[in-house]
This record gives structure tokens, C-alpha cells and sequence, in this order.
């Protein structure tokens, strides 16, 4: 892989973050509970789709999208203790993630997970997902508008 | 009532297994033990203006009691994540059925990425489940 991860067009401020990123969830995936560590792998060229890959042989792997890059209007209000925890300044640093699901791998009907977007200290290795108390973030956005 | 108290004989407190309910009974002291899913439950009963501590800094605030509904208010550091258990039980849900995916999508995937003309899908879409219950967040 020597491409540049990302699309400029599409996401013209993010080249920060590595090709592939080891990332230590503070908490595990709900749902996983035993699955702390994961990387973030590049799925295809265009730096638009990443696989979160468990590092465990038996763990799960998903596919997850830059939120900036499909959702450029999505700007959640993180808690602070949620900055704190992971170390960030700001939360405007913070790299933010949404779990794809393509439901019986019907492309047309795949959709996002806005309501608990994986956050990723783009500095360090830490990252969680972030059940947000704001309930207008839907758990699955149609991906394709 | 001293927050050790509260704790004694309470081994581990777990979340419940969300495909059963809890045997809660009502005890005239307000204190009993109950098991769930072979997890050890404090079982207290309590009534409108008392309030349950949870260690050192985290109150519970009973706030009001209307037929089967019970409005609660948490004190809380900011640290500590509070949320109704449905929400959880919907995210891990949602990322179970994720982890189902395969590599087969990315190509058309991708192709779904909004060009810059597309910005803003977010900001007109409503949540499936969107500030129908908001969160009862008066100080208690």
C-alpha cells in the first residue's frame, strides 16, 4: 500500500492518522466484551472504509467509515469524561468512527451506527465506543443518502 | 444508612442479563438479596424523596413514583456513564449484526461516499429512535 490513504476531494483536513493504527479500547465493544485490542486497517484504496479488526485469532472484525467522509455534518457532542479518559484536549481532535451493517449483505440497505461512533485518539492508541446521550443520532443511517 | 451497609453480602453487581428479568421482591426492612443469572442482586426499597449511595460519590435520588414508573435522578461524576439499559442492549445488538459483515461490499460501499455536493445527509435525518423519551435529566 503507497497510496495516500485519503481521498483529498473528501477529506481534505484528516491525513493524520497512520496507515494501520493499533487502537486499546478503554471498554470493549458492547457486545464484546472480552475484545480490547483492534486495529484499523485500510479495506480499499480510497482511505473511505477501514476494517476494526480484533487482534484476538477468534475476535470480530467490522467495517467501520471515517465519519467526516460519509457524514460531513456530524459533530456530536462528546462527554467530557470521555475526553478525559482518553486523553484529548479537545474533542475536536478526536477521530470518530461508525460501524457499518449490511443487513444479509444487501449493499443499498447498509447503514451507519451514528449513535455510538468509535472515537480514536488519533495521537495515541486509545480509543472506545461512545453510546452518546443524545438520542438524535440514529443507530442505523442509511449509508447511501 | 452508612454506604458499607449497602454493600454487605453483595458480592458482585453485574449487568443483568438482558434475556431475564430480575426476581425483585418487596421486603418490609427494604433490604433483601435476590439472584439473577447466578449474580448475587441488592434488593432495597425505597420511597419517594430517599435516596440509594453507591460508594463514595454516586447518589440515586428517587424522585417520583407514578403506577409502574419510577423517576430517578443520579448524582454522579462525570466520569461515570449513565444510561438506560435499552441503549446499551441496542448498540451491542447493532454491533453484533456488524460483525456479520463481509468484504464482498467495499467496492459499492465506497461508491457511497457523498461528494462534497451531497453534504449535510446528517443534519436531515432523524434518529429511529430520536429524543422520544428525553432524558429526565431535573436535578433531583
Amino acid at each position: 500500500m503507497t497510496s495516500s490513504v485519503l481521498t483529498p476531494s473528501l477529506a481534505p483536513a484528516a491525513t493524520r492518522a497512520p496507515k494501520v493504527q493499533a487502537l486499546e479500547l478503554a471498554e470493549p465493544l458492547p457486545g464484546f466484551p472480552v475484545h480490547r485490542d483492534y486495529v484499523l486497517v485500510p479495506a480499499e484504496d480510497g482511505g473511505l472504509i477501514w476494517w476494526l479488526q480484533s487482534m484476538a485469532p477468534d475476535g470480530p472484525r467490522f467495517l467501520a467509515v471515517r465519519a467526516h467522509s460519509f457524514f460531513p455534518g456530524y459533530a456530536p457532542a462528546l462527554p467530557g469524561a470521555v475526553c478525559t479518559e482518553l486523553g484529548l484536549h479537545d474533542a475536536a481532535e478526536a477521530e470518530l468512527y461508525c460501524l457499518l451493517t449490511v443487513p444479509d449483505g444487501d449493499v443499498a440497505s447498509a447503514t451507519a451506527n451514528l449513535r455510538a461512533p468509535v472515537v480514536v485518539h488519533p495521537g495515541t492508541s486509545r480509543a472506545r465506543q461512545v453510546v452518546l446521550l443524545d438520542g438524535a443520532h440514529p443507530i442505523r443511517q442509511p449509508l447511501r443518502g | 444508612m452508612p454506604a458499607g451497609s449497602l454493600r454487605s453480602g453483595c458480592e458482585i453487581l453485574q449487568p443483568l442479563d438482558s434475556s431475564t428479568r430480575p426476581l425483585v421482591g418487596r421486603a418490609k426492612d427494604g433490604h433483601h438479596h435476590t439472584t439473577h443469572g447466578g449474580v448475587l442482586v441488592l434488593t432495597l426499597t425505597r420511597s419517594v424523596g430517599e435516596t440509594i449511595r453507591i460508594g463514595d460519590d454516586i447518589e440515586v435520588h428517587v424522585v417520583e413514583v407514578r403506577g409502574g414508573t419510577v423517576r430517578l435522578g443520579f448524582k454522579a461524576p462525570r466520569e461515570v456513564a449513565i444510561h438506560r439499559e435499552e441503549v446499551y442492549r441496542q448498540i451491542a445488538e447493532a454491533n453484533l449484526l456488524a460483525a456479520q459483515v463481509t468484504a464482498d461490499s467495499l467496492g459499492a460501499l465506497a461508491a457511497f461516499a457523498p461528494s462534497s455536493a451531497a453534504a449535510g445527509t446528517v443534519d436531515a435525518a432523524e434518529g429511529d429512535e430520536a429524543a422520544d423519551e428525553p432524558a429526565d435529566d431535573a436535578p433531583a
